[in-house]
């Protein structure tokens, strides 16, 4: 996959998490641009375009990042900071795809400007079904601004 | 005529009624010594009169004698004759006497006696003629009419004479008539002006008297109405006067007391002592109170003695230096007095009785009064303390910072304002915390008239606060414990059970055809199972999360809120059921959590009545005193009530799993709720006869 042809972006340490997220993207055949970075410094290299993915002069803003909060070493909520508070990518909508259903976790995150808040549920059927929605909603049919170069 | 004293005008009456009595005297003896003037004039002139009279009968005696003898030449006649001439003379002399004082009246005589002479003479000449040349001769002497006319003029100035003696009389008389009048006129206006004057003096001797005698009665009204006994005694100890006072005081009436010795009132043992005393104020008698400083009593006519407070004052009468006693009975003030000194000591002893220092404090900053336990605390006694200052007292102070604060709240206090904060201060031999108390007690007129004083002991009081303080941070540690426990599960646990789910899902879907029945029944029980697990996860998540949000009460529109509910449950309810709503009294709650309840309480109505034939639900609410109280009630399965105490447990279940499914949480989260409300939640059933549920909220 080319770097900068991401649409989704994809921030979660757990691969079992990850690949049932993928999964239920691919039924919906919104997977095909999808990026997987397990590690949220990782993440943020990748957005910054830094560290590892520096140098990358042609590289798009994907139209979602999918971010999930409990992730190790730097906190959901950091990277969720950080993308919206810089003038570069602040514009990129964040759907926080997490567990907690804690009203602190929300308010934190609306706060920093999220753009969306997805309770994962227990039920593999209902997530498959959120998940879906999600991607097609952002995807298809929200309007995205013109990606800034 | 008021300046004069009645005595002076008495003086000055009596001094003009005897003037007028020696004018009257003297006015009637010159009225009679004129009356006697003119009985003296009368008779003056009646004697003229008498003599005129009598001249004129002499002359016609001599006339007639004359003409007696002219006629019958006999000698009888002549005695007459000179009887006459000799009364002539007579007449004349006493005449002369008589008009002596009047010289017209004397001319007038001399006329008389001129004509009276001639007819002597005529007489005379008529006997010597007869005598001598008989009768014819004298007859023609007669004829001449000389001795008529002689007659005639004795008569005519015997006649003017008498007028003449008849006008002087009545001038006399007239102007002896007006000297009467005159007097007797000064008689009746001294007689008059010297009984208005004695009338006036009178009256005033009257009015006196009367004023003196009202006076007297005012005295004696005066005496009386005193409420204390008034006794006066004399200069020999012997009651010469008393006021109504005496009776009721002592029962002795005016007249049984009158004369008795003082000594009667007076207790037996000190009688001879009052004997004493008595005489020495005799000697120098001043007004002043007795027995200054002793107990005084009394004893009444009935032997009982009697408290008694005495005033004397020396009195100077007609009859000697008399001593006025005024006697109040006092019995009434002693007992008042004995009451309040028990008051008093009620009071102290109430205030020692309490567990907190009290004092009193002046303005000033002295102790007026102090309870037993302040007592205590100095260290010091009663007698040290009272009166002492309490902001110089050093015995509380040990640093100058606390003694400026507890200063500065003495004088805000002082200004009005009650005043109430900790402050250490050394009592009972240690530095102890004490809540202080100042409240300023105001006069009638609103100026501060003293402190009330009192310090708690508040060392416990610190302990348990601190002792608090620590299992409340001790609490608040295992509270954010909780909390980062709950969030861990709600982020951990969860995400397993997804994954499970997850895996089990993507096994049956992609591995569709590699499975058969029985493995396909076994993947979905561990998908159940996962499932089942997140949601009573999620349970008891919302339960402890409830357990600890805070309670936001709003009045709440029951109505409405039971119907939204109703509605929702009704639009994913597996059996249509038929509700009854009634009108639902409106309460004060949190609606986010009684919603919650509804739903909980709604559903489960739903659930345990889709089995019955027509499911049928009510809702109801009552008012009972202090509170509203909610009721549903179905028609579903119903009950065991000897199993009613688990309905509100924690994922106790009174069904099979396989009958109605369910966690077990849903009750007890209502349970939670209703009681954070301070309400209260009840069931009552009957297998088979429905259930009804009730829970109440407070007013």
């Amino acid at each position: 996959m080319e770097p900068n042809q991401v649409d989704i972006l994809l921030i979660e340490d757990n691969p079992q998490e990850a690949e049932l997220t993928i999964r239920s993207l691919k039924k919906h055949n919104l997977a095909n641009k999808l990026l997987h970075i397990d590690d949220g410094a990782e993440g943020l290299d990748f957005i910054f375009s830094k560290g590892k993915y520096a140098g990358n002069t042609s590289f798009r803003q994907p139209k979602l990042i999918l971010l999930d909060l409990k992730l190790p070493k730097i906190d959901g909520l950091e990277i969720l900071r950080e993308i919206k508070s810089n003038e570069m990518t602040k514009h990129v909508p964040v759907a926080i795809l997490t567990s907690s259903k804690e009203e602190k976790d929300i308010i934190e995150s609306y706060k920093l400007g999220v753009n969306s808040y997805i309770v994962k549920p227990v039920n593999f059927e209902s997530f498959t079904k959120a998940v879906a929605e999600l991607g097609l909603y952002w995807l298809l049919l929200n309007q995205s601004p013109d990606l800034p170069k | 005529m008021k300046h004069f004293s009645t005595n002076n005008l008495l003086v000055a009456g009596i001094a003009v009624v005897l003037v007028a009595v020696a004018l009257i005297l003297m006015l009637s003896m010159r009225q009679s010594r004129r009356v006697k003037t003119t009985v003296a004039l009368l008779d003056h002139t009646e004697e003229v009169l008498n003599e005129i009279q009598h001249v004129i009968t002499i002359s016609l005696d001599n006339e007639t004698g004359a003409r007696g003898y002219v006629i019958t030449g006999s000698e009888s006649f002549l005695a007459p004759l000179q009887r006459s001439e000799k009364d002539f003379r007579t007449a004349i002399a006493a005449l002369q006497q008589l008009v002596s004082d009047n010289p017209h009246q004397l001319q007038w005589l001399d006329s008389l006696e001129a004509a009276i002479n001639s007819r002597i003479i005529f007489s005379d000449s008529l006997v010597q003629s007869r005598k001598k040349s008989g009768l014819p001769a004298t007859v023609t002497m007669v004829e001449s009419g000389v001795g008529k006319r002689a007659t005639e003029n004795i008569r005519r100035i015997g006649n003017e004479i008498e007028k003449i003696e008849k006008n002087l009389l009545a001038q006399r008389k007239k102007t002896n008539d007006n000297s009467i009048k005159t007097l007797n006129q000064l008689l009746y206006i001294v007689l008059a002006a010297a009984i208005l004057l004695g009338a006036f003096v009178v009256r005033r001797i009257r009015n006196d008297w009367n004023r003196q005698k009202a006076s007297e009665q005012q005295f004696v009204e005066l005496l009386d109405a005193a409420p204390d006994a008034t006794v006066m005694v004399n200069d020999q100890g012997l009651i010469k006067r008393v006021n109504k006072q005496m009776k009721n005081l002592f029962g002795y009436s005016k007249d049984e007391i009158s004369g008795q010795p003082v000594e009667l009132l007076i207790p037996g043992e000190v009688r001879a002592k009052h004997i004493e005393h008595r005489h020495h104020f005799i000697k120098a008698p001043k007004i002043r109170t007795m027995g200054a400083g002793i107990e005084l009593k009394a004893v009444k006519k009935n032997g009982t003695l009697f408290p008694v407070e005495i005033s004397l004052s020396p009195i100077q009468t007609t009859e000697g230096l008399w001593v006025a006693a005024s006697i109040r009975d006092i019995t009434q003030r002693k007992q008042n007095e004995a009451l309040i000194k028990k008051q008093k000591e009620e009071i102290q002893d109430f205030i020692d009785s309490m567990s907190t220092l009290c004092a009193k404090v002046s303005t000033s900053g002295h102790l007026l009064m102090v309870n037993k336990i302040a007592v205590q605390a100095t260290g010091l006694s009663l007698e040290e303390l009272l009166g002492t200052s309490f902001i110089n007292g050093h015995w509380w102070t040990y640093d100058t910072k606390v003694h400026a604060r507890v200063a500065a709240a003495f004088q805000k206090a002082c200004s009005g304002v009650p005043v109430n904060y900790d402050e250490c201060i050394f009592v009972f031999n240690q530095v102890l915390p004490i809540n202080f108390s100042l409240i300023p007690i105001f006069t009638t007129t609103g100026e501060v008239d003293y402190i009330v004083a009192e310090g708690r002991d508040i060392s416990s009081l610190k302990l348990t606060e601190a002792a608090l303080q620590k299992q409340t941070e001790g609490l608040e540690k295992a509270n954010k414990e909780l909390e980062a426990f709950t969030y861990s599960v709600s982020h951990d646990l969860r995400a397993p059970l997804r994954i499970i789910d997850g895996y089990a899902d993507i096994l049956v879907e992609d591995y569709k055809d590699k499975l058969d029945e029985e493995a396909t029944r076994i993947m979905g029980i561990i998908q159940t199972n996962a499932q089942r697990m997140g949601q009573l996860i999620d349970d008891l998540l919302n339960l402890s999360h409830t357990g600890r949000k805070e309670l936001l009460h709003h009045p709440t529109d029951m109505n409405m809120l039971v119907k939204s509910v109703v509605d929702e449950q009704l639009s994913t309810a597996t059996r249509p059921a038929v509700f009854h709503l009634e009108d639902l009294e409106p309460a004060n709650c949190d609606s986010s959590l009684i919603r919650q309840v509804w739903i909980n309480l709604v559903s489960n109505a739903l659930k345990y009545s889709a089995k019955a034939n027509h499911p049928e639900i009510t809702i109801q609410s009552t008012r009972e005193k202090g509170q509203f109280v909610y009721a549903i009630k179905d028609n579903g399965v119903g009950f065991d009530m000897k199993y009613a105490e688990k309905l509100f447990g924690v994922f106790q279940r009174l069904h099979k799993q396989a009958e109605f499914e369910g966690t077990g949480i849903g009750l007890a989260l209502v349970n939670r709720i209703i009681t954070k409300h301070n309400g209260k939640v009840w069931a009552v059933s009957e297998p088979g006869k429905g259930a009804s549920f009730f829970f109440s909220l407070p007013v």
